[in-house]
């Protein structure tokens, strides 16, 4: 067994390549000149310039949090470069075609599905290199029942008082050390807009990758789903594969208005660093949706990637009858670390919320679920089943649970189970009898402990998240 | 706040009593100067209202003498010690010797005894890291002036309970009232002990009691731990246990809330084999608060653990719950469970619960369960169809809840003294009373 686990750890990572193109990147350091630069770059309103500066005011009297159950190195945060673009993205693409074929050649590579691929699988994808918004999909057809798909940094001159309305409504500024980061620096990322009533035709979809050395991304995305719409929304992300670590500190916001649904799905695979730990992307990312009456959030992610993952996709339920829902599965491998769960609010009457959190911990990795129900004094009649299983393989890596449960009204039912232990002995010997090997039924017993979540993925992404829990496995059993 | 804090320092510094404890006393001075205080912004103690900890810490008690003495278990043929405001009180005390069996407090101690105290005292606190030792454990060992040390020699069983009763009259200043019970069990020895705590309802003190349970090889130890000091009381408390070879502990802890109550459990496995069974109930009403953290370090292989915890909460009371399961990477075969189950009965009452899992080791299992809810509808609706009113029904159905775990007290008097007393707890009205039997 041991050959198998050497000839896993020798495995490559296989997004880990670096794509040459010309990029205009900004030196490391920040202060408010490098806020100015950005906002300037894009062309960017009075309003946005001030908002920025604020957060950017606020981010300096806060410290980085620490309570996580993670350990790094300090970040400093002076040595990063806060904007890099892809040079030839100065005069914005009108189609495909336009697309620096490089660009092209690098998703190609990644085998995600864009151009004509996207024509096939039906997904319109925006695509954000470095700290920029290359090209979107499906525009046009999208625009013909009025969704608006676009990059951050236009909608704030096409729609702005969409933005102005939203942005930082879910997750203000002061929220925490790297949202208020974020929001000083941010320089590109998604913005969807579902008009009233509108059941969007194909699945939105955003790739992420961070190119350059010595950057950090900062991508922030905003998702309105207007009353009675209905969105699923998947997000990809990879990075190269350096010594350096690098910082990526993203923002997500939903916001769903009454009887509106967005399902949000994120395969997360950046760049975990190597066998001895070193590089890796930090995955400091905040996510948050709020629900209004009768309305439903969606978070599904499967975490595979990332040295160091600090992420709780939370939902606020302020309006009486909604429901939010958390389905994720977090591998750790080698020396990466996760610290990652959700936050379920809920404010208004008879709330639901499902938490089903796996955890997979490998090699000298640890793997840490951290949730929060939280039942407020009108919760009333709301109802929370939070269920997280982990499962340990090898005996150098960790498992742990810190749920928080917290309520304040009595008609309020919170429901939490959470088991932790390696793959059974007895199912492995069941598989094995049955001439099965054991490699394969390992395999086998790991996909069927993240069914439950693997069922709530769109199907591309299910059969791609299938497999990269696979290749992440292979071998690292004994 | 940080007055409070040198005020508290400089008390402890000045503060004198039995010499040849001093050493010990001045270790633990040497950790509270270091020690973090507690405050809201530590993880730790973020949701109690620890603004009653330092106001009673600040603010000297009135004196008062102790009118309530109502603190005998009827029936129970047991060994009583007696302590008051931290002092050995040797009249109310009923001691009688025994083969194989140190009972003496530290104040009356021989040199011989004195040397097996020094040995054992603070070897079960100095195995906690330091966020389960907080200050206020440290502070009990720089503030020690008396307490109980109970040796059971190898091979000896002691059937008959050992009853510690630590009575707060309010004469004390608070930090002076800082009892110490040291139990030391041989191999192949059992013992029973029943620390209780209780107070006078008119007066407001603090106490700071802290217990070390060694439990040698194959030995085994019931011990309980009946907080039912009850209204302005500020209790803080501690117990800190090592198990050794295939050594059983049989826990239960009562916390009846009050104006702050915490009480820590912190339990070591640091031999093969050993069995750690523990029981808790928190029961608070009014505006009390009861703050119950139970912490299973499994250090060594083939150890389980299994932990039941429930609490029930009434009016605009607040509890909190951590139960943290540590699992050290040797600590290979490791079975250990643990569940907390919550009644809020009304709208205004909070329950803050966290059961924690950290773990290091892989041939292991474990899990924990954690509801929060009220009395079921239907269970309530089935009572009200035999003609039981809703009141006595969720009285009924409460008691029940509860009175599950009390069933599991193996000492016959005091499972039927505890059933009496939380029976009054529930109803505030004996006309209910019989229901519940």
């Amino acid at each position: 067994m041991s050959d198998s686990i050497d000839q896993y750890l020798k495995k490559d990572y296989e997004a880990g390549f670096v794509s040459d193109i010309d990029a205009e990147t900004l030196a490391p350091g920040l202060n408010e000149d490098v806020v100015r630069f950005i906002s300037a770059k894009k062309g960017e309103p009075e309003w946005l310039l001030a908002w920025r500066l604020k957060a950017f005011a606020i981010w300096k009297e806060m410290t980085e949090p620490t309570w996580a159950h993670v350990h790094y190195p300090e970040i400093d945060f002076q040595n990063i470069s806060y904007y890099s673009a892809p040079k030839s993205m100065d005069s914005r693409p009108k189609s495909l075609d336009e697309v620096d074929p490089e660009l092209l050649a690098v998703y190609e590579k990644l085998g995600i599905p864009l151009h004509e691929r996207a024509a096939l699988a039906g997904v319109a994808v925006d695509v954000v290199f470095d700290s920029v918004s290359v090209t979107t999909t499906f525009r046009e057809k999208l625009k013909e029942v009025g969704i608006i798909f676009m990059p951050i940094s236009e909608a704030v001159h096409e729609h702005p008082e969409l933005v102005k309305k939203y942005m930082g409504s879910v997750v203000p500024q002061r929220d925490n050390y790297y949202a208020a980061l974020n929001s000083a620096v941010f320089s590109d990322g998604s913005f969807v807009y579902i008009p009233k009533g509108v059941r969007c035709p194909m699945e939105l979809s955003t790739y992420f990758r961070i190119n350059e050395a010595n950057t950090g991304q900062f991508e922030r995305t905003l998702i309105v789903a207007d009353e009675g719409s209905h969105v699923s929304y998947l997000e990809g992300c990879t990075a190269p594969m350096r010594d350096e670590n690098q910082l990526h500190a993203a923002v997500v916001e939903l916001v769903a208005l009454d009887n509106a649904e967005i399902k949000y799905s994120t395969v997360q695979n950046w760049y975990p660093g190597d066998k001895e730990g070193k590089g890796g992307i930090y995955n400091f990312v905040t996510k948050r949706g709020i629900c209004h009456t009768n309305a439903k959030i969606s978070w599904t992610q499967v975490e595979t990637g990332s040295a160091v993952t600090w992420k709780y996709p939370s939902c606020i339920l302020k309006g009486d009858n909604s429901i939010g829902e958390f389905y994720s599965v977090a591998l750790t491998n080698n020396y990466q670390q996760a610290d990652t769960g959700t936050k379920m609010i809920h404010l208004g009457k008879n709330t639901r919320s499902t938490i089903i959190s796996k955890g997979i911990s490998a090699g000298k990795s640890q793997g840490s679920y951290r949730g929060l129900v939280k039942m407020n004094p009108g919760a009333s009649g709301a109802r929370n089943y939070t269920q997280c299983d982990s499962l340990l393989i090898g005996d150098q890596c960790g498992a742990h649970t810190f749920p928080y449960i917290e309520s304040k009204n009595p008609s309020a039912v919170v429901e939490h189970e959470a088991t932790t232990s390696k793959v059974s002995d007895d199912q492995l010997f069941l598989c094995q009898q049955r001439g099965i090997t054991q490699e394969k039924a390992v395999s086998m017993i790991v996909n069927g402990f993240c069914k439950e979540v693997f069922k709530e993925l769109p199907m591309e992404f299910a059969v791609e998240a299938g497999k990269l829990l696979e290749v992440s496995l292979e071998g690292s059993v004994g | 706040m940080s007055d409070l804090r040198e005020t508290v320092v400089a008390t402890a510094t000045q503060w004198t009593s039995l010499p040849w404890l001093a050493p010990y006393r001045e270790q633990s001075l040497a950790r509270v100067k270091a020690g973090q205080w507690p405050e809201l912004r530590q993880e730790h103690w973020m949701h109690s209202p620890v603004r009653r900890l330092h106001a009673a810490l600040a603010t000297p008690t009135p004196s008062d003498t102790l009118t309530d003495k109502t603190d005998s278990i009827p029936a129970l043929d047991a060994m009583r010690v007696v302590f008051v405001d931290g002092a050995f009180d040797a009249d109310a005390s009923t001691v009688a010797a025994m083969d194989g069996l140190t009972l003496v407090t530290f104040s009356e101690a021989t040199a011989d005894e004195q040397s097996r105290i020094v040995t054992h005292l603070g070897s079960c606190l100095n195995q906690a890291d330091k966020r389960e030792r907080h200050i206020m454990a440290d502070l009990n060992g720089a503030m020690l002036s008396d307490g109980l040390f109970i040796q059971v020699d190898k091979n000896v069983q002691i059937s008959r309970p050992i009853e510690v009763v630590y009575r707060t009259t309010g004469a004390a200043t608070g930090l002076n009232n800082a009892p110490r019970l040291l139990v030391v069990l041989g191999t192949h020895a059992e013992a029973t002990v029943i620390e209780q705590f209780v107070n006078n309802a008119a007066g407001s003190a603090v106490v700071n009691a802290v217990a070390e349970l060694v439990i040698g090889d194959n030995a085994t130890l019931k011990h309980y731990r009946l907080g039912v000091d009850q209204h302005a009381m500020v209790h803080v408390g501690a117990v800190h246990v090592v198990l050794k070879n295939n050594a059983n502990l049989k826990g239960f802890i009562l916390a009846l809330g009050s104006h702050f109550k915490r009480t820590d459990m912190v339990v070591h496995h640091t031999g093969q084999g050993s069995h750690c069974d523990v029981t808790g109930l928190y029961l608070t009403r009014g505006e009390e608060h009861s703050d119950l953290n139970a912490c299973i370090e499994h250090r060594t292989p083939h150890c389980f653990t299994d932990e039941v915890f429930r609490g029930i909460l009434a009016d605009k009371s607040k509890a909190i719950f951590n139960g943290r399961i540590h699992i050290h990477p040797q600590a290979q075969k490791t079975l250990a469970n643990l569940s907390n189950k919550n009644l809020l009965l009304d709208q205004g009452a909070e329950i803050y619960t966290k059961p924690e899992l950290e773990i290091y080791a892989d041939d292991v299992r474990c899990a924990h369960g954690a509801t929060v809810s009220q009395i079921q509808s239907d269970a309530l609706y089935y009572l009200q169809t035999r003609g039981i009113g809703r009141k006595e029904a969720e009285i009924m159905l409460s008691y029940g809840f509860i009175n599950e775990l009390l069933n599991t007290i193996s000492v016959a008097p005091l499972r039927a003294h505890l059933q009496s007393v939380l029976a009054v707890q529930f109803t505030r009205d004996s006309a209910i009373l019989e229901h519940l039997g």
